[in-house]
C-alpha cells in the first residue's frame, strides 16, 4: 500500500527510471504518465509515476507501439472494437461506387447507423467528390465547403 | 487547392493549425549549394506551446547557421554540447522561459523543438545550410526533402529515435511549401528540369553582370514529396576552391575532379537484383520499379550474368545462381518482372540482401538494389552490406524516398546510390548505372601534391572511382598552395598508375568560413573508412568551434521572458505531423495531377494503418492456396504435406513427387494443355518457364505436345515409386523408354506424344529427386 504522497522532481524521477528528462516530460504530455502534483518548478512525481515508467520502458523495449502501451496502461478499451468474423459467419454490406476507381463500402450494424444517417453521409460524400475534383469558381465553390462543413 | 483550405485547416480532429509551412531559396555556384529554410510557426490557442517538428535535410548538407524570429525579435544561440543543451532546455521551460533547440537524430533526420511559444505568438526559423553536389556522367541532381514517409519496422528500436523525435502522419495534413533557386556561372547555361514539381525556368541578365537562371515553382505545392532538379548538358572539369580558416589559421581546400577512365573494351558484368515489393511501393513506386527493371534487362549483353530477386516480408529468388544472359532467361526475367506486385508485406532489407549476398555465384558480383528505402533498422543493414563483399548499386525510388540511408548503403559498400523521381523517365538513370557497372575498376587511388605541400589532413578517397562521377576532396593546409593537384589509380591490367584527374590551385578563393566547417563536419562523420578524429571530447571540441551540429552537439537559443509572461505550467504538446509522401503505399496516383489542378486521396483497400505503430503488412497475395482449394474439391492431394508442396526462397509449388501424386488422382481428360492451366494445378513459375523456354535446347516443339511429354513422363508409376521410395531413378526412366518404345512399334502411341522429346526431358530430368527440382530447371540449362 503506497501511503506515500508524491515527493521528488522531475530530475529525480529520471534518474530512478533512468530515462532521459525529455522523454520522461513527453511521456507526460501525451497522457502516458499520470500528471503531477504541482506544475513546473514545484511539480512532485511519486512512487505511481515510477512504476508507470518502468512498465512503459520494458514495453517499448519489447517493441509495443505506444498506443498499444496507453491501453494497457490505463485499460480503456480500444475505440473502436475489435472484430473477429467466426468462421463461416456471412455479412451483408452495401457497396456505393462514387467514382471510378472510389468505392464506400458500409456495414450499417458494425457502424450501428440509422438509414438517414447513411443516406445523409452518402450525400456528403458525393459533395464532397464532387467539391474535390472540380476547379469550381471561387465564390460558389468555397461557400458550398463552408456549408457542408457546417452541416457535417 | 483553395486559398480558404489553408486558413481552414486542422490537424486531427479539432486540433488547432501551429505549423505554416516551409520557404527555401537557394543559390548554385559550381558545385556549392547554399540554402535559407524559413520554417514558419504560430501558436493560435490559449495557452503556452511546445512544438516538435521533425524534418529531413539533404544528404550531405551542412548546417551552417539558425536564425529565429520570435514574436518581433531577432535572436540568436548557439552550437553547444549535447548533454548541456538539453539541460538547459528543460532548465528554461521549467522556469516559464521560451527556448528553441535543434538537434540531429539518430537516422540523420533532424527535430526542432520550440518550448513554450506564448499565445498568439509567431515564430519563424530560419536555416541555413550547405551542400556538395555530384556531377555525375555530365548532369546533376539537386535533391531537397520535404517530407519523412512512414518507415517499416519500430523506430524507438530499430533507428534508435527518442519518443519525441519520432514521426507521425496524417493523411489530411496540408503544409505549404515555396522554392526559389538562383543557378550562377556556367550553369545559367544549363538544361534544367523538375521531374517533381512544374517550375518556371527564367534566365535574369542584371545590368552588365553575368546571366542568372531563376528557378521558381509554377504553382502552389505542398510538403508531400521531394523537389528534385535535374541539370543536364553541364560538364565540369576538376577544378579547385581554398578558403582561409578562422579557426585553426590555416587554408581549406577543396577539390573536385572529373574523372576520365578510357574504356577499351566494355566489361561483362554480373548482377544480382533485388527488387523492393512491400506495400509501401504500392502504386505509383512499384510501376517505375517495373520500367526501371525493364530497361534493365534490355541493356543485358552477350556474357553478362543476372539473378532475379524480390523481397519484402521474406525474400524470394527466382533462380539460385546466376543466369547468364540468353533469349530464354531474357524472356524470363522480363515475366517475372512484369507479374511484380507491392504485396510481400514488410521491408526486412537485412534478411532479403543476406539472402542474396548468399546466393551462389562462381564469379565476384555485384548488387542492384531497387527500393524506396523506407525502414528503421539502418545500421545493421549497412554493417551487413559493408562486410559482404557485394558493391551495393541503389536506384531509389518513390516520391520521398529514404536518401539518407541509401546513400549510407551504397558508399559503405563502394557502390553508388541513383534516384528516379515519380513520373521521370527511368533510362538515364538506367544508363548511367549499367555505365558505372561497366567501368574498369581502378585500386590504389591516390593523390599527388605539388612540390613542396603537405596538408595537416586530407579526406579519404572513396573505395570505387566511375568514369564521369565527380570525387571531392577536403584537406587542410598551413598556406596558399600553387601548383597542381592530381589524382591517379591504377587498373588491374596495368601496374603503373595512371592520371585520372588534375585541379589547379590557387585560382579561385572563397569568401567566409564556409568550406573550413563543410571540411571538419565531413572529418567529424567518421565515416566506415575509419578516419578517427580522436575521441568524443576532441570531437566535441571541433564541433563547438566550428559550431556544427552533429550527434554530439544541439544548437540552443534561451529567451527570457518578462516575469508577467512567463509559463505557469508545462507547455501543451504539438507534433507537427508528416504529409503522407505522394504515391507512398499507392495513396493517390500522381500521374493523374498531369491530368488536373490535383488528385483525389484514395486510400487503396489493403494501405498500412496510418498513425503512430508501424504500418502493419499486407496480406500476401496467395496464388498457390487458391490451387489447392480447387484441388481440395476433387479429393485432392494434402497441400499441407511438405513432401508434396515446396514453400522456400527459391522455389514454391508442387515438388515433383507432388506433381506426381497429383497425376495419379486427377483423370487424363483434366489434365492442363496450356503452361497457363499447368501453373494452375500449383506447379511453380520456375518449372513452367522452364519447360517452356529451355527444356529441350534446339529442338522446337509446340505447347501441347511439350507438356503432354512432360506430364506422360510424370505420371508413369514407376517413376512415381522411385521417387516415393528414394530409389534411383534410372530404372525407371529405362522402363519408361522401353514402354514407348513399345507402344511405338504397335502403333498405339497416345496422341501428341513424341517419343524424342519425352527421351530429352529423360535426360534433363536425370537428377529428380522426391522434393526437389534438379538444379539445371533454375539455371534455365546454363550451370553457373
Amino acid at each position: 500500500m503506497n501511503t506515500h504522497p508524491p515527493s521528488y522532481p522531475l530530475n529525480e524521477l529520471c534518474v530512478l527510471a533512468d530515462l532521459p528528462v525529455r522523454t520522461v516530460r513527453y511521456y507526460v504530455q501525451i497522457g502516458l504518465v499520470d500528471r503531477p502534483e504541482g506544475e513546473t518548478r514545484a511539480a512532485r512525481y511519486g512512487a505511481r509515476h515510477l512504476e508507470q515508467l518502468l512498465l512503459i520502458k520494458k514495453w517499448v523495449a519489447a517493441g509495443l507501439a505506444l498506443e498499444r502501451i496507453r491501453e494497457l496502461l490505463h485499460g480503456a478499451p480500444p475505440s473502436v472494437p475489435l472484430r473477429a468474423p467466426g468462421i463461416g459467419s456471412v455479412v451483408v454490406c452495401s457497396h456505393l461506387t462514387v467514382a471510378q476507381g472510389v468505392e464506400v463500402m458500409i456495414e450499417p450494424n458494425a457502424a450501428g447507423l440509422t438509414p438517414e444517417q447513411v443516406r445523409r453521409f452518402i450525400n456528403g460524400v458525393m459533395a464532397a467528390y464532387a467539391a474535390a475534383v472540380n476547379d469550381s469558381p471561387a465564390g460558389s465553390g468555397l461557400t458550398q465547403q463552408h456549408d457542408k462543413k457546417g452541416e457535417m | 487547392m483553395h486559398e480558404s483550405n489553408y486558413a481552414r485547416l486542422e490537424a486531427r480532429s479539432g486540433e488547432p493549425l501551429l505549423f505554416k509551412g516551409i520557404k527555401i531559396s537557394g543559390e548554385l555556384r559550381g558545385l556549392l549549394f547554399e540554402a535559407r529554410v524559413e520554417q514558419r510557426f504560430c501558436n493560435p490557442t490559449a495557452a503556452h506551446a511546445e512544438v516538435v517538428y521533425s524534418f529531413p535535410l539533404p544528404w550531405g548538407a551542412v548546417l551552417l547557421g539558425v536564425e529565429v524570429l520570435l514574436g518581433e525579435q531577432d535572436l540568436a544561440g548557439t552550437v553547444i554540447v549535447k548533454q548541456e543543451a538539453q539541460a538547459e532546455y528543460e532548465e528554461a521551460l521549467s522556469a516559464g522561459d521560451a527556448a528553441i533547440m535543434l538537434e540531429r537524430n539518430h537516422d540523420h533526420s533532424y527535430c526542432l523543438n520550440l518550448g513554450n511559444l506564448a499565445p498568439q505568438e509567431d515564430c519563424v526559423v530560419t536555416l541555413r545550410y550547405a551542400q556538395l553536389l555530384r556531377c555525375e556522367q555530365g548532369g546533376a541532381r539537386l535533391l531537397i526533402p520535404t517530407v519523412i514517409a512512414p518507415r517499416y519496422g519500430n523506430a524507438l528500436v530499430d533507428a534508435k529515435l527518442q519518443p519525441h523525435q519520432t514521426t507521425t502522419h496524417d493523411a489530411r495534413a496540408e503544409h505549404p511549401f515555396e522554392l526559389t533557386l538562383q543557378l550562377h556561372g556556367d550553369l545559367a547555361q544549363a538544361r534544367v528540369a523538375s521531374p517533381s514539381h512544374p517550375i518556371s525556368v527564367v534566365t535574369r541578365n542584371a545590368g552588365g553582370a553575368k546571366p542568372v537562371l531563376q528557378v521558381a515553382l509554377a504553382r502552389r505545392a505542398t510538403l508531400d514529396r521531394d523537389f528534385v532538379l535535374t541539370i543536364d548538358e553541364w560538364q565540369k572539369d576538376s577544378t579547385a576552391l581554398l578558403a582561409q580558416d578562422s579557426v585553426s589559421d590555416g587554408v581549406t581546400l577543396l577539390a573536385s575532379f572529373c574523372p576520365r577512365i578510357s574504356t577499351t573494351t566494355p566489361q561483362a558484368i554480373a548482377v544480382k537484383m533485388l527488387v523492393d515489393c512491400s506495400g509501401s511501393m504500392a502504386g505509383a513506386s512499384i510501376n517505375a520499379a517495373r520500367r526501371a527493371l525493364q530497361a534493365i534487362i534490355l541493356q543485358f549483353a552477350d556474357g553478362d550474368r543476372f539473378s532475379l530477386s524480390r523481397f519484402g516480408d521474406s525474400v524470394e529468388h527466382r533462380s539460385r545462381g546466376l543466369w547468364l544472359h540468353s533469349p530464354a532467361t531474357r524472356l524470363a526475367a522480363q515475366r517475372w518482372v512484369g507479374d511484380l506486385q507491392a504485396d510481400l508485406g514488410g521491408t526486412e532489407m537485412e534478411g532479403a540482401l543476406a539472402s542474396t549476398f548468399a546466393l551462389t555465384q562462381k564469379v565476384s558480383s555485384d548488387v542492384l538494389l531497387v527500393t524506396d528505402g523506407e525502414i528503421n533498422a539502418i545500421d545493421a543493414t549497412i554493417a551487413a552490406a559493408q562486410a559482404s563483399g557485394h558493391r551495393l548499386f541503389v536506384v531509389g525510388i518513390g516520391s520521398s524516398p529514404a536518401e539518407a540511408l541509401l546513400r549510407r548503403l551504397a558508399e559503405a559498400s563502394g557502390g553508388v546510390c541513383d534516384f528516379v523521381a515519380p513520373g521521370e523517365a527511368v533510362e538515364p538513370a538506367v544508363l548511367r548505372m549499367f555505365a558505372r557497372l561497366r567501368s574498369p575498376q581502378l585500386h590504389g587511388l591516390h593523390l599527388l601534391w605539388p612540390e613542396g605541400v603537405e596538408p595537416k589532413w586530407v579526406s579519404p578517397l572513396p573505395v570505387s572511382i566511375f568514369d564521369g562521377d565527380s570525387l571531392t576532396v577536403f584537406a587542410q593546409l598551413d598556406s596558399l598552395p600553387s601548383g597542381s593537384l592530381r589524382l591517379l589509380g591504377s587498373r588491374t591490367t596495368a601496374p603503373e598508375a595512371e592520371q585520372i584527374g588534375a585541379a589547379a590551385l590557387g585560382n579561385d578563393t572563397a569568401a567566409e568560413d564556409t568550406l573550413p566547417r563543410m571540411a571538419t563536419a565531413l572529418r567529424l562523420q567518421n565515416p566506415a573508412t575509419g578516419w578517427q578524429v580522436g575521441d568524443d571530447a576532441q570531437a566535441q571540441q571541433l564541433a563547438v568551434a566550428y559550431q556544427l551540429l552533429t550527434d554530439q552537439t544541439n544548437f540552443l537559443l534561451v529567451h527570457k521572458r518578462a516575469d508577467a509572461e512567463k509559463a505557469a505550467d508545462m507547455p501543451a504538446l504539438y507534433k507537427i505531423s508528416q504529409m503522407l509522401a505522394a504515391g507512398w503505399g499507392g495513396v493517390g496516383a500522381i500521374y493523374a495531377e498531369a491530368a488536373c489542378a490535383s488528385a483525389p486521396l484514395d486510400l487503396c483497400r489493403g494501405a498500412p494503418a496510418m498513425p503512430m505503430a508501424p504500418p502493419s503488412p499486407m496480406p500476401r497475395s496467395a496464388a498457390i492456396p487458391a490451387a489447392g482449394a480447387a484441388l481440395k474439391k476433387r479429393g485432392g492431394i494434402d497441400f499441407a504435406n511438405p513432401r508434396y508442396m515446396a514453400h522456400g526462397t527459391d522455389y514454391t509449388g508442387l515438388t515433383p513427387l507432388g506433381l506426381c501424386e497429383w497425376l495419379r488422382i486427377t483423370p487424363a481428360p483434366q489434365w492442363p494443355h496450356s503452361y497457363a492451366d499447368l501453373r494452375k494445378t500449383g506447379l511453380g513459375v520456375w518449372v513452367v518457364d522452364w519447360l517452356e523456354l529451355a527444356s529441350v535446347p534446339g529442338h522446337v516443339a509446340s505447347e501441347r505436345t511439350t507438356i503432354a511429354a512432360f506430364l506422360y513422363l510424370l505420371a508413369q508409376p514407376e517413376i512415381h515409386a522411385a521417387l516415393a521410395d528414394g530409389a534411383a531413378l534410372a530404372a525407371a526412366y529405362a522402363a519408361t523408354h522401353e514402354r514407348i518404345q513399345d507402344l511405338c512399334a504397335a502403333n498405339k502411341l497416345p496422341p501428341d506424344l513424341d517419343p524424342e522429346l519425352v527421351d530429352s526431358l529423360i535426360a534433363a530430368l536425370a537428377d529428380l529427386a522426391a522434393t526437389r527440382w534438379p538444379d539445371s530447371i533454375f539455371s534455365l540449362g546454363e550451370i553457373e
